[in-house]
Formats: C-alpha cells, sequence, structure tokens
C-alpha cells in the first residue's frame, strides 16, 4: 500500500508544479483542476491503481493558493555613449609633412581633422587650402605636438 | 593655446586651455577639484572617505557629496558593464600588494595563498542618497580607481570651463584620462594614444583629434608588480579575482564622457574575445591591442 501513497504525492507534486506554470501562463484555475484531473485519471487506470487520492477535488472546495512567482525586475541602465565626434586621424612624421601645406602659428590647429566618423589615415588640408597647395612641395614641418598622452595610469 | 603639466593623485595631470590668459584661474579649479577627490576616493589616506568607508564594513557611514557621486559612478560603471567593472574589487588588489601608492610599491613579498570564496559584488553596496550614507557588507573593501580617476577629470574639466567663464575649451588629462570641455582648437584636441606612460609625445605614436567628450586607456603593461614571483597588475577580472588575462593588453576608448571611455576601456581588457562586439554594438570608438601587438580599430576609431 505504499506504493499509491508515494505516487499520490507525487501527483500531488505534479499538481503543484502545473499550477506555478499556470500562474505563469494565466490558466484557469477551474480549468487546470479539471484537466489534471483527467490526466491523473487516466494515468491511475493505465497503472492499476485506484485510490481516493486520485479523485477530483471541487473546485469550491480546493484551497486558495497563492503562488509565489519570482519576477526578474530589469533596471535599465545607461550603457556608455559614443562622443558626439569620433576622434579624427592627424598624420605623424613625415606623412604629416607632406601634406602639411603651411603651419598656422605653429600649433596643431594646422592638422584639420577630417569630418567626424571617418576613418582615415591622412590628415585633412588645412581649411581654406585648395588642392593645388595640398600637392605643392611645401618645406617638412614637424607634425602635431600632442598637448596629452591617452594612456594608462601614468605613474608619477 | 598653453598647457601645463604637474603631480597630482599619485600620476601627471595635464591642463590645457585655449586662451592662454584663463589658464590661471583654470588651474585653480582643477586644483580645487583634484584635492576633494584625494580626500573623498583615495585608498592610500588613511583620513579619506573611501578608507573610512572600507573600515566600517556592516555599518552605515555618512558620506559627502562628492564620494557620493564617485560611489554611483562607480556602480553605474559596474552595472553598464555587466560586472566587468566592479569596486567591489578593493580587498583583492589590497591582499594583492597593491595596498599603497604605486610609485611607493616594491616588488616581493610572500606567494599568495587565497582561498575562493564567494564575493557580494557591486549589488551589495548599500547606497542611500537620501541620507547620504553607504553601507558595504562585512569583508567588502571597495577601489574606485577605475572611475573615481576619469570622473575627476570630468569634474574637473567641467569646473576650469565655469571658471574662465566658459570662455574658449579647457582638457584635462590625469594619468593618461582625458577630458575635454568647452569650444577646442580648430580640428580638435591632438592626443597622443600611447600603450607606455613613457613614451615621448611627439614619437611615433598614434595621434588623434579629439572635439568633445572624453578618451580613455586601459592597459596591463603597466601598474604592474610582482608577489612571490608572480607578475601582477591592476586590473582584475571580478569574476576570478585574478588580474585580467584575456586577449587585449591595452584598449583605448573614446565616449561621451571620460568616466564612460574608462569604464568602456577597463571593461573591454577584462572582457576579452568579448569586448569587440561590445564596443562596435555601443559605437564606442575603440582601439585595442592584442597581447601579440596586433592593434585593431572598431567603430569609427580613425585608421591611421
Amino acid at each position: 500500500m505504499a506504493e499509491p501513497v508515494r505516487q499520490a504525492d507525487r501527483k500531488a507534486g505534479e499538481a503543484r508544479e502545473v499550477r506555478r506554470i499556470s500562474a505563469a501562463v494565466g490558466l484557469s484555475a477551474l480549468g487546470l483542476t479539471c484537466g489534471l484531473s483527467a490526466v491523473t485519471a487516466v494515468q491511475a487506470a493505465d497503472q492499476g491503481s485506484s485510490t481516493a487520492t486520485t479523485q477530483p477535488v471541487p473546485v469550491a472546495a480546493a484551497p486558495r493558493q497563492i503562488e509565489e512567482i519570482d519576477e526578474e525586475v530589469v533596471v535599465q541602465v545607461p550603457a556608455p555613449r559614443p562622443p558626439a565626434h569620433a576622434p579624427a586621424a592627424v598624420a605623424t612624421g613625415g606623412a604629416a609633412a607632406r601634406r602639411q601645406t603651411a603651419p598656422v602659428g605653429g600649433a596643431a590647429a594646422a592638422q584639420a581633422a577630417p569630418a567626424a566618423g571617418t576613418a582615415t589615415s591622412q590628415a585633412a588640408p588645412a581649411a581654406g587650402a585648395t588642392a593645388s597647395q595640398t600637392v605643392s612641395a611645401a618645406p617638412p614641418v614637424a607634425a602635431p605636438k600632442p598637448v596629452a598622452v591617452s594612456t594608462a595610469s601614468k605613474v608619477r | 593655446m598653453t598647457a601645463v603639466e604637474w603631480a597630482a593623485l599619485g600620476t601627471e595631470a595635464v591642463l590645457a586651455v585655449t586662451v592662454s590668459e584663463s589658464l590661471p584661474a583654470a588651474r585653480e579649479a582643477v586644483d580645487g577639484v583634484l584635492a576633494e577627490f584625494d580626500v573623498a576616493c583615495s585608498r592610500f589616506r588613511e583620513d579619506s572617505e573611501l578608507s573610512r568607508v572600507n573600515r566600517a564594513q556592516g555599518t552605515w557611514v555618512e558620506i559627502g557629496p562628492l564620494f557620493l557621486r564617485a560611489l554611483t559612478a562607480a556602480r553605474w560603471a559596474a552595472a553598464a558593464t555587466a560586472g566587468a567593472v566592479d569596486p567591489t574589487v578593493g580587498r583583492i588588489l589590497r591582499i594583492s600588494g597593491y595596498d599603497r601608492d604605486f610609485k611607493a610599491l616594491t616588488d616581493g613579498g610572500e606567494p599568495l595563498r587565497l582561498r575562493a570564496a564567494d564575493a557580494p559584488g557591486w549589488r551589495a553596496i548599500e547606497i542611500d542618497a537620501s541620507a547620504s550614507r553607504v553601507r558595504l557588507p562585512p569583508g567588502m573593501e571597495l577601489d574606485l580607481g577605475a572611475s573615481a580617476k576619469a570622473l575627476a577629470a570630468d569634474e574637473a574639466a567641467a569646473a576650469a570651463l565655469r571658471a574662465v567663464g566658459g570662455a574658449g575649451g579647457v582638457l584635462v588629462s590625469l594619468g593618461g584620462d582625458v577630458a575635454v570641455a568647452g569650444e577646442p582648437p580648430a580640428g580638435g584636441w591632438i592626443v597622443q594614444v600611447s600603450e607606455l606612460a613613457e613614451t615621448p609625445t611627439h614619437v611615433d605614436g598614434e595621434i588623434v583629434a579629439v572635439r568633445d567628450g572624453g578618451l580613455a586607456t586601459s592597459s596591463t603593461t603597466v601598474r604592474r608588480w610582482t608577489r612571490g614571483g608572480i607578475e601582477m597588475h591592476h586590473i582584475l577580472d571580478p569574476a576570478t579575482g585574478r588580474p585580467a588575462a584575456g586577449l587585449w593588453r591595452t584598449a583605448t576608448v573614446a565616449a561621451a564622457s571620460c568616466l564612460e571611455a574608462n569604464a568602456a576601456a577597463t571593461a573591454a581588457i577584462v572582457l576579452g574575445e568579448r569586448a569587440g562586439g561590445w564596443l562596435r554594438a555601443r559605437r564606442l570608438p575603440s582601439r585595442l591591442v592584442s597581447r601579440h601587438g596586433m592593434v585593431l580599430r572598431l567603430a569609427a576609431w580613425p585608421a591611421c
């Protein structure tokens, strides 16, 4: 007689599991109970078992069960945002010297940046410079001196 | 344009302004911000708010507005990087030997014998913003180094610009974390990207022009030390508590602020092979250098 009891316990456990699922998908308790009873009856008949524990429970008498559903609260965290203007290429050394048309105040400003978001290894000519100026044999000048260095945790 | 360099926060500070006459006022403003950050966020000062919070595990500690901002920023960085950048690695950093200003750090020490344990992580930090207080669970120590310096650069640049009445543009670099504010020079701020801090400027470095936001570089090639004969570095993988050993040794990222750039750059080191997709998805212009020296440029980072 121990086997039917364990089986009944197992069925009850299954019922609890199904109720959890039903709570999640919004099935009605009535439909669930009827459906579960039918399933239980079929299974009991297949296994030659006939115990009172497989009898359907009237819905009206069924205790109300409050299901506890874990809800994952998704908090939207702003992701790191890109800059309004992507860094622009600035040619260095010989390339800069070859393309440099004329120093503008000796400052880094002489190296006009290309339009934002472009990926080029060549610095654009300074504002106002013409194509002919760009290819002219201007004397080599130094590449722009960086005002800062982006490096990792400079120690001093 | 005028620039000045000096030592601050255990690193090198650079301030540049487009209006030369505004340099003294800008410098004064930057000095003020850096002093406040040092008092609030230094892990190496016994009297800092951070040290006080770290000592008071398990109890609520009142904090000032700047520390609250720094802590909020650190928690944001952790959330935005899914925990790749986690301020709760302070204890393992201390145990690993990084327990003083880096320039005072000496190699050596006994081999570490650490026992793995569940780390509570950044979600366990309790912040009561309305009452300006924080509580850490027992055993947790914070290190705000990954984000506080970048936040300091952002706030210093903004303060400097305010101090000069918004005239012109300002660049502040703290140990290589760069923040700019105001109107940049024609063509942008010229910034060299280098793996090694000792690399002289103007020497075969990759140079880019920055117009707004921030630029930050994280690397495992610097701030290294040995413990028990094992080489350590300062970027820890919060998932393992050990130095990050992923695909990339250096990551430089441009973002809307230095804080965001720093978080993304540090996350890239920790994320390793996943970093490329993570950065692309966020359209963050980035330059990654692999352990073997291969350079990968992503998301509108200019080709050289």
